[in-house]
């Protein structure tokens, strides 16, 4: 896997003074679902908002399942508002069940990748 | 079912919409009452079913809106303006860039839609009070 490096990334990393694998590795640190929408007012949420966006244009270069897509987002949603309390609102919690759902998620989607791919023999 | 026989509505005493005869003459062949047409036109137009719809990938557009964006964008301001904003107007265009991309979330399109409507309502209000 190799990454190109434009011009001006490596104008702004030289000026100042960043390796720019540092920087690549705190932005991917914050690309996390779980993380953004357990803490609506954290301003860490930038790197996560580049990726909806990437998903938002670069819509049909990322092939999901929309249905489980959906079901596992709604799933997420409620499990995340679920430490939602005016009161006793507990963060680490909220992202900690978010995390949880995100794995069913993932192992959902590469069930069914594996199925297209059976059937297909 | 009455007809209207008149080709004018009065909105209120010093306003009214003239509907020419082709619009009335084919809602009367669509067996539809102009106000009720103009009604269920106008309660489509809405920015935060766009919005929502297109977050969902949903196929089915929302021609209403278009055409009212393409009116509006036709004999609308100069292409000028927009220079000189507020703070407050800013802020709102940047909040309502994140706000579209965060409830990627939210699956359920009216949930979506009420969202957003809530959002617009909101800068509505406050544009309103300063």
């Amino acid at each position: 896997m190799t990454i190109t490096l434009p011009e001006d990334f490596t104008t702004l990393c030289s000026i100042y003074q960043i390796k720019p694998d540092v920087f690549i590795q705190s932005f991917v640190n914050q690309v996390s679902f779980p993380h953004f929408y357990s803490r609506p007012h954290a301003p860490d949420r930038w790197a996560t908002f580049f990726f909806l966006n990437f998903i938002d244009i670069e819509d049909a270069k990322c092939e999901v399942n929309d249905d489980l897509e959906d079901e596992y987002l709604t799933k997420f949603t409620d499990a995340i508002s679920q430490h939602f309390y005016p009161n006793h609102y507990d963060e680490a919690k909220a992202e900690e069940v978010g995390r949880v759902v995100m794995r069913q998620w993932m192992k959902a989607a590469m069930a069914d990748r594996a199925k297209y791919i059976t059937e297909n023999l | 079912m009455e007809r209207p026989h008149t080709m004018i509505f009065y909105l209120d005493e010093n306003s009214a919409i003239t509907l020419t005869k082709d619009f009335c003459v084919i809602c009367e062949l669509q067996n539809c009452y102009p106000k009720e047409f103009l009604e269920y036109f106008m309660g489509r137009v809405s920015i935060a079913d766009v919005q929502a719809r297109a977050g969902l990938k949903f196929k089915e557009q929302n021609f209403p809106f278009n055409f009212f964006l393409g009116v509006a964008r036709e004999f609308g301001r100069p292409a000028t303006e927009g220079s000189d904003l507020t703070d407050m107007q800013i802020e709102f265009y940047q909040r309502m860039e994140e706000l579209s991309l965060e409830i990627y979330n939210i699956r359920d399109l009216q949930e979506r839609t009420a969202i957003l409507r809530d959002f617009y309502l909101t800068y509505h209000h406050n544009i309103n009070q300063s």
